[in-house]
């Protein structure tokens, strides 16, 4: 199945796609596009103020400009300049997090299939741990502990997700170790990181890479539920959370600073799910639907 | 379930609890003097000399934790450094706020997840089917605080229907329980849908189609009874993700809950306050985890064998 889905050229997989995922794909092709190229495509600087055109609304209401597509916040800040700076810190922080997350994830599931015994109990141990108290929770008391700049916050969403590769990379490397494959490299006398990174690494990095694409998101929406909160990225930088949380303030009289950002996150999660899940039935057929 | 299998449990229960409080205390002391981090840097040596003697800070690593277990057990988790007063009155006053959006939030969950989960399982890769799938996918996909957002410019700005701030009267919970509600009934529609689709093609369902019954007798007496186990798994899971949805919404909406203590305190770096509510949600979970897990031996007969 999955020789015949690799054998496939680009172009075919995408005709293939259904509808909603091509949207998908089409939406986050964006997001990545202005992530990338933010500094080129941005009109104004995100911090440069118009005080004269404080809280003016988008392009399309009575009293929009055209200097200001999307409308001003209560300091005469662009919003689409704003937009366009958040989703790049959004994004390079949910990708910044889920590779940290991977690679802890997966050298900690290595390590217990490895160790086995006491380390492979602790590891466990962990993990339900981890698994048991909830993340926001956590990552909140970190926070309040150590305080918040940009580099901690960014660990933290690294943090994020790592019992998942954990316990999948663990299970899949304790069943591969007995393949022929793995004991045949160890028995050619490959060290034990040659053996799991070299051989056993490239056998799962399907599962692993939905796992990403599954985590993706979630690290999005924990980035931006804390930073709509006041406890994620802090100004003068911004995050897609920080501009609703802003904008809640003015719901009553400019509804836009916070509508934009909030529709733009919705967008973004909803597509990574879709994309995630046709990922995961694409792989993995007998998971269809659960 | 045997008695040695609970048993077990509960011990491994303890052992994380322990872990949770070990972990907090050590978070705690690898963040710092606490006495600069309350007093700052300028103030003068005395005041912070008192300041520890007074927190027992001045003693060796190893005796403040053992004084520190020592209190848990009794209750005492400090005093919070704004206001002065005992931790643990402080969280208690806040606490049943919290428990009622909890409590009205899950019959919500409940009601209208597994419902449409079901309905969506009868009525497979039909229309109805697709369309609850779809709203499932996407209400998943909705922050708490964005659905906050939008019923707040819906229900508060629009049509000016509902209140959006606080927690008076019963009006004020409509908003806050819609939110929380969004995403777990998402959750327990997809989850019961396909728990439903499982048993439905089970060989037992033949069965009982077989031996005469009804299609409905066979759905109502065979299928759904064995489709409520799978469900009770995602119990503790549900626990969870509520707490996380509750400190959100509880922001959102400025409902004077845990939730709202919680982000206040790690404004304030009232570090006494989160500890005390990271430890309540810990053993919350741990007891929620230890629940779901006697209940699905309970229930379910064919765990009982293998334990």
């Amino acid at each position: 199945m999955e020789q015949h889905f690799e054998k496939k050229s680009w172009w075919n997989t995408i005709i293939e796609m259904p509808f909603s995922i091509k949207i998908a794909v089409l939406w986050i092709s964006l997001m990545i596009f202005v992530g990338l190229f933010a500094n080129f495509i941005t009109p104004y600087d995100y911090q440069e103020m118009d005080l004269l055109n404080r809280l003016k609304p988008p392009i399309w209401m009575e009293e929009g400009m055209w200097t200001h597509l999307l409308g001003t916040d209560d300091l005469g800040r662009d919003v689409l300049a704003r937009i366009i700076e958040s989703i790049r810190i959004s994004l390079f922080v949910a990708l910044a997090g889920t590779l940290i997350g991977a690679t802890l994830g997966t050298s900690i599931g290595f390590a217990a299939a490895h160790f086995k015994g006491w380390v492979d109990h602790v590891i466990m141990i962990l993990i339900d741990f981890q698994a048991a108290v909830p993340f926001l929770i956590l990552a909140l008391a970190v926070l309040a502990f150590f305080g918040n700049s940009f580099l901690l916050f960014v660990i933290v969403m690294g943090i994020y997700g790592w019992e998942q590769y954990a316990r999948i990379v663990r299970g899949l490397a304790l069943s591969a170790n007995t393949h022929g494959y793995a004991v045949a490299a160890k028995t050619l006398g490959a060290s034990p990181i040659r053996l799991y990174f070299r051989h056993i690494l490239p056998n799962m990095a399907s599962v692993i890479i939905v796992n990403m694409t599954l985590n993706f998101p979630e690290t999005i929406l924990v980035e931006t539920s804390l930073s709509f909160l006041g406890l994620g990225i802090q100004a003068p930088m911004t995050s897609l959370g920080n501009m609703v949380g802003f904008g809640r303030d003015y719901l009553l009289s400019a509804w836009w600073i916070a509508l934009i950002p909030a529709i733009v996150i919705f967008l973004t999660s909803l597509a990574f799910s879709l994309l995630g899940d046709w990922f995961r039935d694409k792989l993995d057929p007998t998971l269809k639907g659960t | 379930m045997s008695i040695t299998s609970i048993g077990i449990r509960i011990i491994r229960a303890f052992f994380t609890v322990f872990l949770l409080v070990t972990f907090v205390f050590v978070i705690l002391r690898l963040s710092g003097d606490p006495a600069i981090q309350m007093l700052g840097i300028d103030v003068d040596p005395s005041a912070l000399a008192a300041f520890r003697e007074r927190w027992g800070l001045d003693k060796s690593l190893w005796e403040q934790y053992f004084s520190y277990l020592i209190n848990l057990t009794q209750g005492d988790f400090g005093y919070s450094f704004i206001g002065d007063r005992p931790v643990w009155d402080v969280v208690v006053e806040r606490l049943p706020k919290t428990l009622a959006l909890m409590g009205l939030t899950t019959i919500l969950t409940l009601g209208i997840g597994i419902t449409a989960g079901i309905y969506a399982a009868l009525n497979r890769n039909t229309a109805a089917d697709r369309i609850t799938m779809g709203i499932s996918v996407a209400s998943f996909s909705l922050p708490n605080f964005v659905v906050g957002i939008f019923l707040i410019l819906i229900f508060g700005v629009m049509l000016r229907w509902l209140p959006t701030s606080g927690s008076e009267t019963a009006l004020h919970y409509v908003l806050p329980v819609l939110t929380m509600a969004t995403a777990d009934a998402a959750i327990f529609a997809r989850f019961s849908r396909s728990a439903m689709l499982e048993v439905l093609s089970s060989p037992f369902m033949r069965t009982a189609r077989a031996k005469g019954l009804l299609w409905s007798q066979a759905v109502r007496r065979h299928a759904l009874p064995n489709a409520s186990i799978p469900i009770i798994t995602i119990g503790g899971i549900y626990v969870g993700r509520q707490i996380a949805a509750a400190t959100i919404t509880e922001n959102v909406f400025a409902w004077p809950g845990i939730g709202q203590l919680l982000v206040l305190s790690v404004e304030n770096r009232d570090l006494a306050v989160v500890q005390c509510i990271v430890i309540l949600v810990g053993v919350t979970m741990v007891i929620t985890n230890l629940l779901v897990d006697i209940a699905y031996g309970w229930i379910d007969p064919r765990t009982k064998k293998e334990a």
